[in-house]
């Protein structure tokens, strides 16, 4: 079967003007999506992956950079764009409180012009396969943020999209809603041949649901392609030690040749922290244990890691997404 | 475009708001406050001066009062409150025409707003017993649909200019709604012979679509007035409820482009 | 004398949450516009109506001027503890203020008397500007008893009225904490209930029996007519009574909006409404 393109960003840029100067949220960005592929954009807060769903979205311009989404160009066609996309986000309400959740997905679908009896239909199928039929008619406000946000997926699918942009649509979910909206998209890719863009910083997301995979980080696309496949070019290798305690400071790693690249997690409970480490060389996992005893910190365990996405992108970048967070 | 998006977008926003005041019996109950026991206060005070044959003013005043309320508060701020909880981009990303939300937004009010309209008019009516002096129906109902339009095509209006705010269009809304109120003459005549005011404020006023309204409502309701009495003004106030409503079009696609090159569109950027 | 700083820290709170929006002259100016467009069309109405019935007065529009511009100062601060606590649940504040050993009454409190120093601001402005405008309508400035000691007399109006606005904000914010949507309508209905019964715009004895009767004793009543009786009649006797019957009243009312308010926070917390985001 011939696989469509539905959706390519050549040399997107896009800078802010702040206060002081500009910032640029997108450098360059290249991306395309196929149809019925769920394309993954990975990245740390603040790595540019809202402004781009914005900007293939229509709601933002690109200061540079072409887009094109089902043929359409997104900066000079945006009212054709608009007939073949929906998109939803995880921090929005999407919803009026006073009416029903059935009454709400009517509305929306009526802003695509779907006749009441197939918006019926479809609303029906939607809450079926989302499983908050018996919610259907409860008023918005009287959802809880799991079936809120069901209803939300559900609006991003009520007019039949061609590609549907989401951004962190699980985020504040517990893991059985979130596992079930997962599920849910994967079938829509598969069966309706749906093609979605999924940014999130979630990596297990990424790995459970996206058939590839980009990692942006301030603004640029830093690598692409399955998540298989990008774990598979980690030809480095990843270890993870246990420490104690807590160091204020790794910094003394960046002097070690070798090291590509790290990030820590801590557990401020047991005193601990859990540093992982990607390294050119395993031989080299020797001197780095030498540093940290050298620094008054205790090894507790050392072990080997299977290559995860956050080690191809602390292999890229250096740092993990927590350090990443906080430096921007 | 698909063929009847429109109609179908107007129906579907005009729905919302139906569904959300009449599924609330409270928005009825809690919308009628205001203006039912200010106008109950204002029907007093000209009571109090003996006049009672001028009660009928400040009925009329608290009926209209109520679509005015709504014209501020659900109409103006709407679109602000809209983009503040992540909707307006998703009327953004659809091929909805912003003609019909905003259309199928003022219907939605009116329709809403009806029974608080109503119950503070039979209040009103139970309360004081008016003297009307009704000699064309066809008139008064020309006027106050016509009235409606114009005074709902300038909340379309607000609606579209507070897009370039962010908390301080709630503010704003504060500062217009009760100067708005007090020109055009609600629950007095602002204009005509009776007007306190002089004659440059009287023209000021009379820029206002609430102004003309309420001076030909009064002319109909209280003084005999038929079509011809108020032609003039039922002239402008159509002419004012067209143009507001194409401004309000323009200013939504300026805002929008600059919204789209700006980034401000949507509140949170990242 | 921990609860001082409270109260203060509220009241700060306040004063950035009607003023910081934009520059606080600026803000308090626009704050002005409703008080001022209220108390004219009072006045205007009056005007009207009087002068059709050819029974215009000074003292008549003066009447009506003062007791709008009271009204307008007194209603307007005793809404706030209803919206401090349907903004601050759903902005996820007003738990955090329960949950802390400083009870949420001072953060009313702070809040009530923060938006009496902004409402006495722009009341009076829109008082003067009213003034102003109404003189340049009717031809002529009507006489006001105005000095040093007017003044302070009507600025002791307003601070002693505060027990009352509170009291009855203490009632209202009851209502608040339990309410999961239109918490704003009960306010909107004693406002307006006010506006008529303190007799700001015509004499309760216009009123039926027997409501006009309960309409005199209410405290802010008392304050109108206090305030009238300094700059319309120069009767100080019948202004030292009213003071003191509307400060004591007003005091009744805080101690009644006090309880009411501590058992309703306690019932909400029992069906789980302190932290209930409103609709």
């Amino acid at each position: 079967m011939a696989r469509n393109l539905k959706l390519v960003a050549e040399k997107i840029t896009r800078e802010f003007e702040v206060k002081g100067g500009r910032i640029t949220a997108l450098y360059n960005v290249n991306l395309s999506a196929w149809e019925g592929e769920v394309l993954g954009v990975l990245g740390p807060n603040g790595a540019g992956k809202t402004t781009l769903i914005r900007i293939l979205s229509t709601l933002l311009l690109p200061t540079s950079g072409s887009a094109k989404v089902m043929g359409f160009d997104v900066v000079k066609e945006p009212e054709k764009v608009r007939e073949v996309i929906n998109m939803a986000s995880g921090a929005e309400r999407s919803g009026y409180d006073f009416i029903s959740a059935r009454k709400n997905l009517w509305f929306f679908s009526q802003l695509y012009g779907i006749p009441g009896d197939e918006a019926n239909k479809r609303i029906e199928e939607l809450a079926e396969e989302l499983s908050f039929k018996e919610y259907l008619d409860s008023k918005f406000y009287s959802l809880s943020t799991g079936y809120r946000q069901r209803v939300t997926i559900a609006r991003a699918f009520i007019n039949r999209p061609s590609v549907v942009f989401l951004d962190e649509p699980t985020i504040g979910l517990d893991v059985m809603t979130a596992m079930s909206i997962r599920e849910f998209l994967k079938r829509k890719a598969r069966d309706e041949r749906i093609t979605i863009l999924l940014a999130t910083h979630n990596m297990p997301e990424v790995e459970a649901i996206c058939n590839r995979v980009a990692i942006i980080d301030k603004g640029r696309i830093i690598a692409e392609g399955t998540p298989e496949a990008l774990k598979n070019t980690l030809t480095l290798c990843a270890y993870a030690i246990e420490i104690k305690p807590i160091p204020v400071n790794l910094g003394f790693l960046e002097s070690v040749e070798g090291i590509k690249g790290y990030t820590m997690k801590a557990d401020s409970q047991r005193g601990t922290a859990t540093l992982q480490v990607v390294l050119e060389d395993e031989e080299l996992l020797e001197t780095v244990l030498f540093f940290l005893s050298k620094n008054g910190i205790r090894v507790l365990n050392t072990w080997r890691k299977e290559p995860t996405l956050e080690e191809v992108f602390v292999s890229y970048v250096g740092r993990g997404f927590g350090e990443r967070e906080s430096e921007s | 475009m698909k063929p009847g998006i429109w109609l179908r977008v107007m129906k579907g926003r005009m729905m919302v708001r139906i569904w959300s005041q009449f599924g609330e019996y409270l928005w009825i109950i809690s919308n009628i406050g205001f203006p039912l026991l200010t106008s109950l206060s204002f029907a007093l005070l000209y009571s109090s001066v003996g006049l009672k044959s001028f009660t009928g003013f400040a009925v009329l005043g608290g009926i209209m009062v109520s679509f005015w309320g709504n014209v501020i508060w659900s109409m103006a701020s709407q679109f602000n409150w809209d983009k503040q909880e992540g909707l307006f981009e998703i009327y953004l990303v659809s091929p909805a025409p912003m003609s019909a939300i905003l259309i199928g937004m003022s219907l939605g009010g009116i329709i809403g707003t009806a029974p608080s309209a109503v119950l503070v008019g039979i209040s009103g009516y139970l309360l004081f017993r008016p003297e009307f002096s009704v000699s064309s129906v066809p008139a008064l109902i020309l006027t106050f649909v016509l009235t409606l339009a114009s005074i709902y095509a300038l909340g379309m209006m607000l609606s579209s200019l507070y897009l370039a705010y962010g908390r301080e269009a709630e503010t704003l809304n504060e500062v217009i709604q009760e100067p708005i109120s007090m020109l055009s003459g609600v629950y007095f005549p602002s204009t005509g012979s009776l007007s306190p005011f002089p004659v440059a404020v009287q023209v000021l006023a009379s820029l206002i679509p609430l102004t003309v309204g309420m001076d030909a409502l009064r002319k109909v309701l209280f003084f005999s007035g038929d079509n011809s009495s108020v032609a003039l003004n039922e002239f402008t106030l159509l002419v004012m409820a067209v143009i507001l409503l194409l401004l309000s079009l323009r200013i939504l696609k300026i805002l929008e482009e600059k919204g789209r090159r700006d980034g401000t569109l949507t509140v949170k950027i990242s | 004398m921990n609860f001082l700083r409270y109260i203060a820290s509220s009241m700060r709170i306040g004063i950035y949450h009607d003023l910081s929006w934009t520059n606080p002259m600026l803000s308090i100016m626009l704050r002005a516009v409703y008080p001022y467009s209220s108390i004219m069309t009072s006045c205007l109405i009056f005007t009207v109506g009087s002068k059709a019935a050819s029974k215009f007065t000074d003292v008549g529009l003066l009447y009506v001027m003062i007791g709008a511009f009271l009204y307008m100062h007194f209603a307007s601060y005793a809404w706030v503890p209803t919206l401090a606590i349907g903004e601050g649940k759903n902005l996820f504040v007003f738990q955090y203020i329960i949950i802390t050993k400083a009870s949420s009454k001072f953060y009313l409190a702070g809040r009530t008397f923060s938006s009496f120093v902004v409402s006495i601001l722009t009341a009076t402005i829109g008082f003067i500007l009213s003034y102003i405008t109404m003189g340049s309508i009717v031809g002529h400035f009507p006489q006001l008893s105005l000095g040093p000691y007017s003044v302070v007399s009507i600025f002791a109006i307003s601070l002693l009225n505060i027990p009352a606005s509170l009291g009855l904000g203490y009632i209202l914010a009851s209502y608040a904490l339990y309410a999961s949507k239109f918490e704003w309508a009960l306010p909107a209905y004693i406002a307006g209930m006010i506006m008529i019964l303190s007799g700001a715009l015509f004499p309760v004895t216009l009123l039926p029996y027997p409501v006009s009767f309960v309409a005199q004793y209410i405290p802010f009543t008392e304050f109108i007519r206090a305030a009238r009786d300094v700059l319309l009649y120069s009767n100080m006797s019948d202004f030292l009574l009213s003071i003191t019957t509307g400060f004591a009243g007003g005091l009744i009312l805080l101690l009644i909006g006090y309880f009411v308010y501590e058992y309703s926070e306690e019932k909400a917390r029992k069906v789980g409404a302190l932290d209930r985001r409103l609709a």
